[in-house]
């Protein structure tokens, strides 16, 4: 299969506050990022890490302050014609976080899924293919055509309609679908459920796809490759294994916040919980405010990317000079 | 169509209509001033300007409305009036409605230099006061018809509207499903017409009726000061039978038949509006 890939070049999305615009929030920060077809990645990151905000700009719905996204060596904000910008989604689909706030909520789920089907005109104009088709495409999902006939978003459940949100993804046969929180809002018991679906979509179809979250055994247990943001920037990327044995102190501080099913609550697992002003950034490392290995150089200058073998770190701890 | 009713009828919206009293009421006022408009004239053998041969003629069987100082039939006069400045009325609304739905949902969801033009075009219009421009062009119209008012009355307040429709559709453009329905490649006028007309759909419906109550005054305005559509309407009843001195003549049915009319329309089509924002809007809900 061909190679195909998403590049994000010094990607950044600033958002201006007050009333002069003069409160600036970075909400993602110089990313560069490749995206290779054939893998998963899990983007893993705290709320307001910027990881939603990269997502809207990687589907083309938020436009970035500077920097560009290639997919192909396309630039994906260059594209100008509906024609080419349908191309692109035929390729890139999303999925979002709230299965509910992601239909029309006066529409039949079937009429949103069938609009879709329209990527693919010779299916499209015909009535009982494209039945044919949806059923093959519900069914990969955990879904039956008949279940869904005439019902509305607010009559199917949580789970059902973030299935229904996948398959809407999975009609183009995209190559790449970006999952932003696909399962934050779906019920626990169907949580492993959903996410094998996406492993399966990759090893049937052919879908590599890009799963946002903040769930760290989730994104360990999907992911083939991972990236850790933290307030906009990657701190650090590398393979599923980088969170067993994470090198950078914000991915370590995540790994301690997850509740383990042999572990109760004591004092020893302490919050490092540090309230900070999103607006205020300092010259040094982004987390040095919360950083418990914080040294004098960590507030003064931004820390190199430092390749450790099996991931890439920002960060102070790891530079040899 | 047939589905739309029935939900409509199960919906909360049908429950609390059908209890608001003072909707029916209203809507029953409109309604038999609209029939007295389109029936009335077949009621009566006069015409507007037809001379009865009584003057100043007290309300009788023979009259239902009396006669005024020219000898005219106030009835035959009224009900021709109903017709023209509802006509004028409604068909101002409807074109203040459209352009203002219209405009509000190009602007609000396409942005940038439209949205800028939109918006500097609204706060002009909302700064200067319509009905001055509006004498202004009225007093200088070669010809002064019932499209001829009703389109410069309705191209000149749709703003309100526009500015209502525009803010909600910004707001709905940046949602989740409307982000779905561009990854689902559907271009920018399905996306318009499907995801997000029918959320503003009840809106519309609203600004229609605040449109029609506030074109009417307007359209009756103009009237009274003799910038019509037509010759005989309830403002140019008014107009005369204050030009005349009906008041010193003691010609009270003159103008006190066609402004109760006026009278109860607007206030019909005012409270309306308040029972249907308090049945669209839950936090004016009285229970």
């Amino acid at each position: 299969m061909a190679q195909h890939n998403i590049k994000l070049k010094d990607l950044t999305k600033i958002f201006s506050l007050g009333l002069l615009g003069k409160k600036r929030i970075v909400a993602v920060d110089r990313v560069n990022l490749e995206i290779k077809s054939g893998e998963i990645l899990g983007v893993l990151g705290e709320s307001g890490c910027g990881k939603t905000t990269m997502a809207r700009m990687i589907l083309r719905l938020l436009r970035p302050t500077s920097g560009k996204i290639f997919f192909d060596n396309i630039d994906v904000w260059g594209l100008k014609k509906w024609s080419e910008i349908r191309e692109y989604y035929k390729n890139v689909q999303g999925i979002f976080q709230d299965p509910y706030a992601s239909f029309n909520p006066r529409r039949r789920v079937l009429d949103s899924l069938y609009d879709t089907m329209r990527f693919l005109p010779d299916i499209a104009h015909d009535i009982s293919k494209s039945r044919e088709y949806l059923r093959e495409i519900l069914n990969s999902v955990g879904l039956k055509l008949e279940e869904l006939e005439n019902k509305y978003p607010h009559q199917l459940s949580g789970g059902q309609l973030q299935r229904v949100a996948i398959a809407r993804a999975l009609i183009p046969h995209p190559i790449f679908i970006v999952a932003d929180e696909p399962v934050s809002m779906v019920d626990a018991s169907t949580r492993i459920d959903i996410l094998n679906i996406f492993i399966d979509l990759k090893q049937e179809y052919g879908v590599s796809p890009v799963i946002i979250g903040h769930d760290y055994s989730l994104a360990y247990y999907v992911s083939d490759r991972i990236v850790v943001l933290y307030r906009g920037q990657i701190v650090e990327e590398g393979s599923p294994e980088v969170l067993e044995d994470p090198a950078h102190p914000y991915t370590k501080l995540l790994k301690e916040s997850v509740p383990l099913i042999n572990r109760k609550w004591s004092k020893k697992f302490k919050p490092n919980i540090v309230a900070y002003d999103a607006t205020v950034r300092g010259k040094g490392c982004i987390f040095a405010h919360r950083c418990p290995f914080r040294k004098p150089v960590c507030i003064e200058k931004e820390p190199p990317i430092v390749s450790l073998g099996r991931s890439k770190v920002r960060c102070w701890l790891y530079a040899t000079n | 169509m047939a589905g739309f009713l029935k939900a409509f009828k199960r919906s909360n919206v049908w429950r609390l209509l059908k209890k608001n009293a003072r909707f029916w009421i209203c809507l029953m006022i409109i309604i038999a001033v609209a029939v007295l408009g389109i029936v009335g004239p077949y009621m009566t053998k006069y015409g507007p300007k037809t001379p009865t041969g009584e003057i100043m003629a007290p309300p009788s069987s023979k009259h239902p409305f009396g006669t005024d100082y020219f000898g005219y039939d106030v009835f035959a006069e009224t009900v021709y009036g109903i017709r023209v400045s509802l006509t004028v009325g409604i068909f101002a609304a409807i074109i203040a409605t459209i352009v203002g739905v219209m405009l509000g949902m190009v602007a609000g969801l396409r942005g940038g230099i439209i949205d800028y033009i939109v918006d500097t075009v609204i706060n002009i219009l909302l700064a200067i006061p319509p009905i001055l421009i509006m004498l202004l062009i009225a007093a200088f119209m070669g010809k002064r018809g019932i499209i001829e008012l009703g389109l410069l009355i309705g191209l000149l307040s749709w703003q309100w509207t526009a500015r209502a429709v525009r803010s909600q559709v910004a707001s709905l453009k940046v949602s989740d499903y409307v982000a779905t329905s561009m990854l689902s490649g559907n271009s920018f006028i399905r996306i318009m017409f499907k995801d997000i007309f029918p959320n503003i759909a009840s809106y519309s419906l609203l600004s229609f009726v605040i449109q029609l109550g506030s074109a009417m005054l307007t359209v009756i305005t103009l009237e009274f000061l003799g910038l019509g559509a037509s010759e005989w309407s309830l403002g140019a009843i008014i107009q005369l039978s204050v030009l005349w001195g009906a008041i010193p003549l003691g010609v009270w049915w003159w103008w006190f038949y066609p402004g109760i009319i006026i009278v109860a329309l607007i206030a019909s089509l005012y409270l309306i509006v308040v029972s249907l924002e308090e049945v669209f809007n839950p936090r004016l809900r009285r229970e």
